[in-house]
């Protein structure tokens, strides 16, 4: 189901089709790789938005042509050379660095076998047969899969482009993080 | 119990100095949420050494899962190549240095025309303490064929799409075996944190962070520079200055390696000061050659006078400058300017780049001086 939205999206629908709003946008061609605090600190003209925005697609960024026309030409009007710098956010360091840092388990220890069977079911069709990503992101080797309390409440919430899976129970979603810390990294260079 | 005037006013004083100098919880300042990019405050560059809770944080894909089996694989052009983990490095002789890691793109905020990337202001910067094993001697291990040539480097981060490239570093031998490039796992005495590289880093004094490798996984001899993104197209820099705004094929770039000098005053523009015995307090340093002096101007550069440095002085290793003053109610203009060893000073302005890399320009303040 969540290919088919993600199709959806990037299909061409002529055009008389009106422009998908801005924040929208930004959402399904920046949010799943990083946050868009990095793309909203940015002061570039449309030039200079073009090539990054060529260099992200490149990279995985889901946008067609017309989109990333229509980003680099409303990105530049919001945000040119000469506009302001955002203020930072001032914040606990503590929690900022145990934020990515492993938490005690609070789903049972699963069966790698069955979260394989889950994850073809409902993941691989975004995240890709090896898990390293395609429409969604990698998930090999994240610190979410030490924490799973969290990883359980977006899955079942969803989040940008990925859509909830509220039935799981939690032994299915243990099933699922067993699998996923069974998997291995990527080739190197 | 009673307390004259002046113990209240000093209480308060030491109370706001130490809100001020981060004495309570540590703080960060966030460039970026996902993966974290945060930023040390101004405030704690008044010390030798940044806490390792408020060390600037960065990379470009976050961190892997935390892994202390993790091992480290030698090989490439060796005679023996091997594996081993931070367990077994940590039984190895230890060697502790006290260096700079700064962020290739600190002060990119300033840059002017602005170039795409992290707008860092001034914290993607501390010093620490890193201990651990010297590269030359786990190489020395392995037996290398080679004495020229390069030290590939690469880590366990994987990038959120396949098609993005694995970060990855050439290292010049030459400097991988320099007695002060580690492998190591302490930072500041404890064991590195996971947004610092658990469980093994490299540690190159004097030479930018990007060369710094996190969650280190390979350390590969070779003859030639390494390929790929990250190492032909990413972290260059123009040989010599070009005009701002002008756009510079990669081919014509070299890698970002030394440090150039740079000093960063630990009060921000726009703060207002009490009258009477106030400092100029900051940090300086430079990857070229050790510090030589850093002069501070307490009337925009119009005349200048030397301030005092404390701590070891050191290739890519920051002291701090201390300049006393009387301040008087108005607006005092402060500039710090830091020259090293080679001779080489802090230019007035920023040299543009690309990429906006190893901006160093003088640091220039405006503070109010009101009771």
């Amino acid at each position: 189901m969540s290919l088919l939205v993600a199709l959806l999206l990037l299909a061409d629908g002529g055009a008389a089709e009106a422009k998908m709003p801005l924040p929208q946008l930004l959402t399904q061609a920046c949010a799943s790789c990083h946050s868009l605090k990095l793309v909203h600190q940015q002061r570039l003209t449309e030039a200079q938005w073009k090539g990054t925005l060529a260099k992200m697609r490149g990279w995985g960024a889901l946008i067609d042509d017309d989109q990333a026309a229509q980003l680099a030409e409303q990105l530049a009007a919001a945000q040119g050379p000469s506009a302001p710098l955002p203020e930072l956010e001032r914040v606990d360091a503590r929690a900022r660095l145990s934020s990515v840092e492993p938490t005690a388990p609070t789903l049972p220890k699963g069966d790698v076998k069955r979260g394989s069977a889950l994850f073809v079911a409902r993941c691989l069709a975004c995240h890709g047969p090896d898990a390293r990503g395609m429409i969604g992101v990698n998930l090999v080797q994240r610190p979410i899969v030490d924490r799973d309390a969290e990883l359980a409440a977006f899955v079942r919430k969803g989040r940008g482009l990925m859509v909830p899976n509220a039935d799981l129970t939690d032994a299915q979603l243990g099933d699922l993080v067993s699998f996923l810390k069974k998997l291995p990294a990527g080739a190197r260079p | 119990m009673k307390l004259a005037r002046r113990e209240l006013l000093a209480g308060a004083a030491a109370l706001g100095a130490a809100r001020v100098a981060g004495a309570s919880a540590p703080e960060l300042l966030v460039l970026n949420d996902y993966p974290q990019a945060l930023e040390t405050p101004l405030e704690y560059f008044d010390r030798l050494i940044t806490p390792t809770d408020a060390f600037f944080v960065r990379s470009h894909f976050g961190p892997p899962r935390l892994d202390v089996r993790r091992p480290l694989k030698i090989g490439g052009l060796v005679e023996k190549p091997y594996e081993l983990t931070a367990a077994a490095l940590e039984k190895l002789p230890q060697v502790t240095v006290t260096a700079v890691l700064q962020c290739a793109g600190n002060g990119r905020a300033f840059v002017s025309p602005p170039v795409p990337g992290a707008q860092w202001r001034h914290g993607a910067m501390g010093q620490a303490t890193w201990t651990g094993v010297r590269v030359r001697d786990l190489l020395a291990r392995a037996r290398p064929k080679v004495t020229r040539g390069h030290l590939l480097t690469a880590g366990a981060d994987l990038g959120p799409k396949p098609q993005v490239p694995l970060f990855h570093r050439s290292l010049p031998l030459e400097r991988a075996l320099h007695p002060d490039t580690l492998v190591a796992t302490r930072m500041n005495g404890q064991p590195l944190p996971l947004e610092h590289g658990a469980p093994m880093r490299l540690v190159v004094p004097g030479w930018a962070g990007d060369h710094w490798l996190k969650w280190l996984t390979e350390l590969t001899v070779s003859e030639v520079e390494g390929d790929g993104f990250w190492v032909k197209k990413a972290y260059r820099i123009p040989p010599t200055p070009v005009p701002p705004g002008t756009k510079v094929a990669p081919e014509q770039m070299e890698p970002v390696a030394v440090m150039p000098v740079k000093a960063v005053i630990a009060r921000a523009d726009g703060a207002v000061i009490t009258p009477g015995p106030q400092e100029v307090v900051g940090v300086a340093f430079s990857g070229v050659a050790a510090l030589a002096k850093v002069e501070v101007s307490l009337d925009g550069g119009r005349s200048w006078r030397a301030a005092e440095l404390e701590g070891q002085p050191g290739v890519g290793r920051w002291q701090v400058f201390r300049a006393r003053f009387e301040a008087k109610p108005g607006v005092v203009t402060v500039v710090a300017r830091a020259a090293d060893a080679s001779g080489a000073v802090q230019p007035e302005a920023g040299v543009w780049n690309p990429s906006g890399y190893f901006f160093n320009a003088q640091h220039r303040v405006t503070w109010t001086v009101a009771a």
